[in-house]
C-alpha cells in the first residue's frame, strides 16, 4: 500500500505584504498540487491523503473554491482524499457542501463523516473530519471502536494538535498520541503543523507543500508512505514539492568590517531568487557602517524574492570618525553630540533612545550625504 | 569716517553751488522746513559715496535740477583713518570723479570710485548700486526709520566681523540652516505645522487608507461572524430536526398516550360512584343534625321558662321603695332654693349702693384737681403774652443775617473801589505855612495842619479869600471804577434805608437786637414744648383748661344736689363705706355656696333613683316578653308530649346515618385518590402537548433551516472569508506603514528640535555683543527692557513688563521706530568699536514719537554722538530744538 500524505494547502491565503507579487505566491500553492500529483505518479501512489485545511477559509471565492479541484482533475489516475480542517471545517451549507454542489471531479473524495471508507484494496480509511474550528474532544477516539474486516490495513487521518506535543498546531483540537496503538492503525496521517515531523512510529505531520510564513518549514514537503501489509510498520520518505524557501537568519554585528562577510554568506544561499528571507540583525554599528549596511541590503533585497530586515536589535554607536564627518564643531556637531548622549543614556526609555539613534542616522545622512 | 563738508551744485533745488555748513563730530542737526532740500542732500551724499560717477541710474538722474542743463556735482569732505579726504563726483553731464587726500588728488574717474569704496570697506558690485555694508544699516532714509534693520548679506558680514573679534563665529550655521530647511521640507511633506497629518500627503493618505481598511475589515468580520453563527445554528437545527423526526420516538409517545388515557378513564368512573355515596352520606348527616337541634331547642326553652318566672318576682320586690326616696329629696331642694332668692335680692341692693359710692369718689377726685388746673391756666396766659410781645418786636426789626452780609459786601466793594480810585487819582498834598492854619480848607473842611488827599472827585481847595483851587481827576482815568463806586454807594444807602436805620452802625446795632429777640423766641418755643403744646400759641390749651374747670364745677353742684348736702364727703369716708359693702358681699357668697351644695346632693339622690327604676323596669319588661313567647311555643299543657317526640326523631336519624357512612367508607377504599386522578389527567395532557409541540417544532425547524440555508448560500458564495483575510493583512500592513511614517515624523521632529536648540544657543551667544551695545541706548528710552533678536540680527520682540516678550510687529508705529533706531545705534556703536566708525544719518526720523519719548531718544542719539558722527535731517524744527548738537545750515553762493 503506497500513498501520498500531505496537508495544510490553505488555498486562497493572501500575501498582501508582498504587494504586486502576491499572486505569485498564491499561484505557487496551486503549483504545489501539481507537484504532488506528479510525485504520486512518479512513486506509483494511487491515493493522495490531504489531512485537512485544503482551503484557507470557510468562505472562499468561487474561483478559489474550484482552482484546486481543477488541478486535481488533471491527475485522473490519482484519488485525492480531502479532509476538512480547522480552517475549513465541514458545516452544513459550508465550503464542503459548496464543493459537493459544484460537482467535483470523480477522483476527488470528500471525507465529511467519521465512518470507515475503503481506501484501495485491503485498506480502510478512518477519517476524523472537523465540523467546527475548535473541538474540545479528541475526534480520533471513534477509530478505537471502528470495525473493519480482519486483515485490513487501517489508516487514520485527522487534523489537530497531538496532546503533549506542543503548541505548534493552529487549532486546539486534541489528538491522543497513542491513537495508532489504541485503534490498531498502521498509520495516522495528521495535518495542522506546518512542518514535516514524526510524532511516533506511525504518526506523522506531513507539513505544508508550500510554506506561508517565516520561522516554520523552509521548503514545502509531502510524504510518500509505504505500508507493506497489515501490522507492518509504515515506511515514510519526505519529498520537496514547494517552490519558495522561507528562511529566518539571525546575525550579530559589531563592526562594519563584518558586513562584507554577511553579504557573502547571504549571496551564497541556494535559489536566491526563490528565497524569502527574514533577516534579524542584532549588535551595534557605527554610523558609517549603518549607511553601508543599508546600501548592501538594498542590493541583497533585489537579488532575493523578498528580504525582510528586522533591525530593532541593532543599535547605532557613532564613532569619533562618524561625528567628525558630521562636523568638528559648531551647531551640527553639538546636535550630534546631544543625540548620541540620549541614545546611549541607560536612564532614558528604549523608544526615546531609538528615536535619538534614528535622528542621529538622519543627521549623518543629511550632513554627510552618503546615505543609502 | 566723519563727514566734515557737503557741497552740491545742480542738485534738486540747489541749482547753484550750495554748502552745508557746521558739520563736525558728535550730533549734527539740519532742521529746515519741508521742501528745503534735506532729503535731496541725503540722496546726493549717498550717490557720491556709493554710485559710480558714470552711472545712468534713474535715481541719480532724478537728482538733477529741473530746467537746468548742468552736471550734478557733489563734493564731500571727510576724515578717515586720521587722514582728510575730499571726493568730488559729477554725474550725468560730463561725468567725473576725483579723490583727494590732504589736498592732493590721489585717484580720478573709475579709480576714484573704487578707491573710495575700498576706503569705506565696501565690496563694489559690477554696474549696480553699492549701497551696502554698514552704511546700509546706519543711513536711514526718509520713511525708513520705523522699519527694523534688515542687514543685507554684506552688512551681516560687517556685523559678524565685529562680533567675531569678541566671541568668535557661528560655526556651521549655514549648514545647520540648510539641514533645518531640508528637515522642514520633509516634515512639511508629512505633517502640518501643528503636527497633524497633511492632507494629500503620504501619512494622511495612509491614515485615511487605514481607517477605511479598518472599517471594511470590521464590517467583513461582522458579516463573517454572522455567517459563522448561521453555520453553527444550521448544524444545531439540523441535529434537532433529525432527533425530533425519529419515527420510533413518535410511536413510543403515541403508545404511552393511549395507556395514559385508559388509566384516566377508569379512575374517573370510580370517582363518580364515590361522589354519589358522598352525597347520600351528607344528606343523612344533615337530617341527623337538624333533629338533634330541634331536641336541644325544646329542652332549652323549658329551662328558660322556669328561670324567667323566678326572676320576675325578684324584680318587682326591688322596685317598691324607690318612690319614697324621690319625694324626700325633692322637698329638701325646694327649701334651699327659697333661701337663695332672698340672698340674691340683698346682693342687688348692695351693688346699687356701691355704684353710687364709686361715682361720688370720682366727683371728689375731680374737685381736688381743680386747683392745679387753675394754676396751669394762669401760667399759660402769662406765657402767651410774652410770645405776642416777642413776635411784635421781631416783626419791627428786619435786619437779618443776609442784610448784614450784603452790607459787609457793599462796604468792602466801596472800599476796594475807593482804594483803586485813590491809587489812580492825583494826590493833593497841602503843607501849611506858619500862618496858614485855619485859612485853608479842602471841600468844606478847614485844615488845621498839613493834609494829603487823593482827588477822586473834583476837589476844591480854598485858601482864604485868596484863591479857590479845583483839582479834577482825568475823566478817562478810573471812569469805570468811579461809576461802580457810585453804584455801590447807592446800594449801600438803599440797604440802610430798607432796614429803617440811619447809618451802617445803626444797622449793625439793630442786627444785635434782633439776634437777642431770636434767642428769646427760641426760649419761649422751648417752654411751650415742655408744657406739651405744639402750636405756636397756647390760646387753645387755655380755653380747654377753662372748659374743664367749668365741667368740674357743674359736676360738684349736681352731686351736692343729689346728696342734699352743702359739701362733699371726704375720700376716706367714702372708702370706709365701700369696705363695709365688700364684707357683706363676701358673707352672702359663702351662704350661697352652702345652699348650692345641698341642692347638688339631693339631685344626685334623684338621679340614682331614676337609674334604678329604669334598669329594673327594663329587665322586667324583657323577661315578661320572652316568657310570653316561650309559652306560646311550649305551653305548660303540651310540655311532656313535645319533648318525647323530639327525642324519638333524633334516635331514628342516627341509625340511618350510620348505614350511609359505612357504605361511603367502603367505596373510598376502592376509588383512586384525587391526587392520583389529577396525576393521570396531567400525564395525558402532557403527552398530548408533547406530541403537538413536536409537530409544531418540526414545522418551525423546517422553515428555519430553509431560511438559514438561503442566508448562508447568499453570504458564503462571495468569498467573504478570503476577503476578510485579505483585508486583515492589508490593515496590518497599512498599520505598519502609518507607524513607519509616524516614527519618521518623530525622528525628523526630534532632529529638528535638537538642531534648532543648538542653533539658538549659538546664535544667542553671538548676539551677546550687540545686546551689550544696545543696553545703554535701550536704557535711555526703555529702562530695564530687553530686546529679543532673531535670525540675521532681526528684531523679534521686546520684554518690558514681565517675562513675556511683546511681538515687534504688534508694537505701535512710534515704538517700532524708536526700537529700530536704537538697534541701528547699537550696531553703529559695535562697528565703531571695531575701528570702523560710520556716520549715522537719520532723515526725517522719529516722526511718531511723543514729546517725552523724543527727549529720551535725543539722549540716546547724543550717547551715540559721543563716539561717532550722527547727522539728523528734520523738518520738525521745534520738536528737535532740544536735541542739542551742531546746528547745520545750507549756504548758497554763485559759482
Amino acid at each position: 500500500m503506497r500513498f501520498i500524505h500531505t496537508a495544510d494547502w490553505q488555498i486562497g491565503k493572501p500575501f498582501k505584504q508582498f504587494g504586486d507579487r502576491e499572486s505569485v505566491l498564491r499561484q505557487a500553492r496551486l503549483v504545489a498540487i501539481e507537484n504532488i500529483g506528479q510525485l504520486a505518479a512518479k512513486e506509483g501512489a494511487a491515493h493522495v491523503l490531504v489531512a485537512g485545511d485544503v482551503y484557507d477559509t470557510e468562505a472562499p471565492t468561487p474561483r478559489t473554491l474550484l482552482e484546486p479541484l481543477e488541478r486535481m482533475r488533471r491527475f485522473g489516475d490519482v484519488h485525492w482524499h480531502l479532509l476538512p480542517g480547522n480552517h475549513d471545517p465541514h458545516r452544513p451549507k459550508g465550503v464542503w457542501d459548496r464543493v459537493q454542489e459544484s460537482g467535483p471531479p470523480a477522483n476527488v473524495h470528500l471525507h465529511l463523516k467519521a465512518e470507515p471508507i475503503e481506501f484501495g484494496p485491503g485498506a480502510t480509511l478512518l477519517p476524523a473530519p472537523l465540523t467546527r474550528k475548535s473541538e474540545g474532544g479528541d475526534l480520533t477516539e471513534w477509530m478505537d471502536r471502528a470495525e473493519t474486516a480482519p486483515g485490513t490495513i487501517r489508516i487514520g487521518v485527522a487534523h489537530g494538535s497531538v496532546v503533549g506535543f506542543g503548541s505548534g498546531g493552529e487549532a486546539t483540537n486534541p489528538i491522543e498520541p497513542r491513537r495508532p496503538a489504541l485503534a490498531g492503525l498502521e498509520y495516522l496521517a495528521l495535518g495542522d503543523w506546518h512542518r514535516t515531523i514524526q510524532i511516533g512510529p506511525s504518526i506523522w505531520y506531513s507539513g505544508t507543500p508550500e510554506p506561508d510564513r517565516a520561522g516554520g518549514q523552509e521548503a514545502g514537503q509531502a510524504l510518500v508512505v509505504e505500508i507493506p501489509g497489515p501490522g507492518a510498520p509504515a515506511n515514510v520518505t519526505s519529498h520537496t514539492v514547494g517552490t519558495y524557501r522561507w528562511l529566518t537568519i539571525e546575525d550579530q554585528l559589531s563592526d562594519a568590517s563584518e558586513l562584507e562577510d554577511l553579504e557573502t554568506r547571504l549571496r551564497g544561499l541556494p535559489d536566491l531568487s526563490s528565497t524569502i528571507l527574514r533577516l534579524w540583525l542584532k549588535g551595534t554599528l557605527p554610523l558609517t557602517g549603518r549607511a553601508e549596511l543599508d546600501r548592501r541590503l538594498l542590493g541583497l533585497g533585489a537579488a532575493m524574492f523578498h528580504l525582510d530586515v528586522d533591525d530593532t536589535g541593532l543599535a547605532i554607536r557613532p564613532s569619533a570618525a562618524d561625528l567628525e564627518l558630521i562636523d568638528f564643531g559648531g551647531v551640527l556637531r553639538q546636535a550630534a553630540d546631544r543625540l548620541k548622549a540620549v541614545a546611549e543614556d541607560a536612564a532614558v526609555g528604549p523608544l526615546e533612545r531609538r528615536r535619538a539613534e534614528d535622528a542621529l542616522v538622519q543627521l549623518f545622512v543629511m550632513a554627510v550625504g552618503t546615505g543609502a | 569716517m566723519e563727514i566734515n563738508s557737503i557741497v552740491v551744485d545742480g542738485v534738486g533745488k540747489f541749482g547753484i553751488r550750495s554748502e552745508v555748513t557746521g558739520l563736525g563730530s558728535g550730533v549734527n542737526i539740519l532742521a529746515a522746513g519741508n521742501e528745503a532740500g534735506k532729503s535731496t542732500l541725503f540722496r546726493a551724499v549717498r550717490a557720491c559715496l556709493f554710485e559710480r560717477h558714470n552711472t545712468k541710474n534713474e535715481s541719480v538722474r532724478n537728482l538733477a535740477t529741473d530746467g537746468l542743463s548742468l552736471p550734478i556735482t557733489v563734493t564731500l569732505g571727510f576724515e578717515h583713518g586720521d587722514q582728510a579726504y575730499t571726493i568730488t563726483k559729477s554725474f550725468v553731464k560730463s561725468p567725473a570723479a576725483s579723490l583727494m587726500r590732504g589736498g592732493v588728488e590721489i585717484a580720478r574717474g573709475r579709480e576714484a570710485d573704487e578707491m573710495l569704496w575700498e576706503l569705506l570697506g565696501i565690496a563694489p558690485g559690477s554696474g549696480r548700486s553699492v549701497d551696502e555694508s554698514a552704511f546700509g544699516i546706519l543711513w536711514v532714509g526718509q520713511g525708513q526709520s520705523f522699519k527694523a534693520p534688515e542687514p543685507t548679506e554684506a552688512a551681516t558680514t560687517v556685523l559678524n566681523s565685529a562680533i567675531q573679534a569678541e566671541v568668535g563665529s557661528l560655526v556651521g550655521g549655514e549648514r545647520a540652516r540648510a539641514v533645518l530647511a531640508a528637515l522642514k521640507d520633509e516634515l512639511a511633506q508629512l505633517v502640518t505645522d501643528t503636527g497633524r497629518p497633511k492632507a494629500g500627503r503620504p501619512l494622511a493618505e495612509a491614515t485615511t487608507r487605514l481607517e477605511m481598511l479598518q472599517r471594511d475589515l470590521t464590517e467583513g468580520e461582522t458579516r463573517l461572524s454572522v455567517l459563522d453563527g448561521q453555520l453553527v445554528e444550521l448544524g444545531s437545527k439540523r441535529s434537532e430536526r433529525a432527533r425530533l423526526g425519529d419515527p420510533a420516538l413518535l410511536q413510543e409517545m403515541t403508545t404511552e398516550l393511549g395507556a395514559a388515557q385508559e388509566s384516566q378513564k377508569a379512575g374517573e368512573g370510580a370517582a363518580a360512584l364515590l361522589a354519589q355515596f358522598e352525597s347520600a352520606e351528607q344528606s343523612s348527616k344533615a337530617i341527623l343534625e337538624r333533629v338533634e337541634h330541634q331536641l336541644s331547642d325544646v329542652e332549652d326553652r323549658r329551662a328558660r321558662i322556669d328561670s324567667d318566672r323566678k326572676r320576675d318576682k325578684e324584680l318587682r320586690e326591688a322596685l317598691a321603695p324607690l318612690d319614697a326616696q324621690e319625694q324626700g329629696a325633692r322637698e329638701v331642694i325646694r327649701g334651699a332654693r327659697d333661701q337663695i332668692v332672698e340672698l340674691d335680692a340683698q346682693a342687688e341692693r348692695d351693688e346699687e349702693l356701691e355704684r353710687s359710692l364709686q361715682h361720688l369718689a370720682g366727683v371728689v377726685a375731680r374737685a381736688n384737681a381743680r386747683q392745679t388746673l387753675v394754676r396751669k391756666r394762669d401760667g399759660l396766659v402769662e406765657l402767651g403774652e410774652r410770645l405776642v410781645k416777642n413776635a411784635a418786636a421781631l416783626a419791627n426789626n428786619r435786619v437779618t443775617t443776609a442784610v448784614l452780609t450784603s452790607l459787609d459786601d457793599v462796604e468792602r466793594e466801596v472800599a476796594i473801589l475807593t482804594a483803586r480810585l485813590e491809587a489812580a487819582a492825583p494826590e493833593v498834598a497841602i503843607e501849611l505855612g506858619t500862618t496858614g492854619a485855619g485859612k485853608v480848607s479842602i471841600g468844606d473842611a478847614l485844615l488845621g495842619g498839613n493834609a494829603v488827599q487823593a482827588a477822586i472827585d473834583p476837589l476844591t481847595i480854598r485858601v482864604g479869600d485868596l484863591a479857590t483851587i479845583t483839582v479834577t481827576p482825568p475823566k478817562a482815568a478810573g471812569a469805570a471804577d468811579q461809576k461802580k463806586r457810585q453804584d455801590a454807594q447807592k446800594r449801600l444807602s438803599k440797604l440802610i434805608e430798607d432796614a429803617g436805620v440811619a447809618s451802617a452802625s445803626d444797622l449793625r446795632a439793630a442786627r444785635a437786637r434782633r439776634e437777642a429777640l431770636e434767642a428769646e423766641a427760641l426760649g419761649l418755643r422751648a417752654e411751650l414744648k415742655m408744657l406739651g403744646i405744639s402750636d405756636a400759641s397756647p390760646a387753645l390749651t387755655i380755653e380747654g383748661i377753662k372748659t374743664e374747670i367749668q365741667a368740674i364745677d357743674a359736676m360738684v353742684a349736681e352731686a351736692l344736689a343729689q346728696m342734699k348736702v352743702d359739701s362733699l364727703p371726704s375720700a376716706a369716708d367714702i372708702t370706709n363705706r365701700q369696705d363695709g359693702l365688700r364684707l357683706n358681699r363676701e358673707e352672702a357668697r359663702r351662704q350661697r355656696q352652702a345652699l348650692d351644695g345641698k341642692i347638688d346632693a339631693q339631685n344626685t339622690v334623684l338621679s340614682n333613683v331614676a337609674d334604678a327604676r329604669g334598669r329594673l323596669g327594663g329587665t322586667l319588661t324583657e323577661i315578661q316578653n320572652r316568657l310570653e313567647a316561650d309559652l306560646a311555643v311550649l305551653p305548660d299543657s303540651d310540655r311532656l308530649s313535645l319533648v318525647a317526640a323530639a327525642d324519638k326523631a333524633v334516635k331514628d336519624a342516627q341509625g340511618d346515618y350510620r348505614i350511609k357512612a359505612a357504605a361511603l367508607e367502603e367505596q373510598r377504599q376502592k376509588a383512586p385518590s384525587v391526587e392520583e386522578l389529577e396525576r393521570r389527567q396531567n400525564r395525558v395532557t402532557r403527552l398530548l402537548t408533547a406530541l403537538e409541540n413536536q409537530k409544531t417544532r418540526l414545522g418551525t425547524l423546517d422553515r428555519e433551516i430553509a431560511n438559514l440555508e438561503g442566508q448562508i448560500q447568499n453570504a458564503g458564495g462571495d468569498g467573504l472569508g478570503e476577503k476578510v483575510e485579505e483585508l486583515r493583512q492589508a490593515r496590518d500592513m497599512t498599520e505598519r506603514e502609518v507607524e513607519k511614517y509616524k516614527g519618521r515624523v518623530e525622528t525628523l521632529a526630534l532632529l529638528k528640535s535638537t538642531v534648532e536648540a543648538c542653533y539658538t544657543e549659538q546664535r544667542d551667544r553671538l548676539h551677546a555683543p550687540l545686546r551689550r551695545h544696545l543696553k545703554p541706548f535701550l536704557n535711555d528710552v526703555f529702562p530695564a527692557a530687553e530686546i529679543e533678536l532673531g535670525e540675521g540680527f532681526s528684531i523679534a520682540g521686546i520684554k518690558r513688563n514681565g517675562p513675556n516678550a511683546e511681538n515687534f510687529e504688534r508694537l505701535s508705529a512710534g515704538t517700532q521706530e524708536q526700537i529700530a533706531v536704537l538697534v541701528r545705534l547699537a550696531m553703529g556703536a559695535m562697528i565703531c568699536e571695531r575701528g570702523q566708525p560710520v556716520p549715522i544719518i537719520l532723515d526725517d526720523a522719529l516722526v511718531f514719537s511723543d514729546d517725552d519719548r523724543i527727549e529720551q531718544m535725543f539722549d540716546a542719539l547724543n550717547r551715540a554722538g559721543l563716539k561717532q558722527q550722527v547727522i539728523v535731517l528734520t523738518c520738525r524744527t521745534r520738536a528737535f530744538a532740544l536735541l542739542g548738537g551742531r546746528q547745520l545750515s545750507i549756504a548758497s553762493s554763485p559759482g
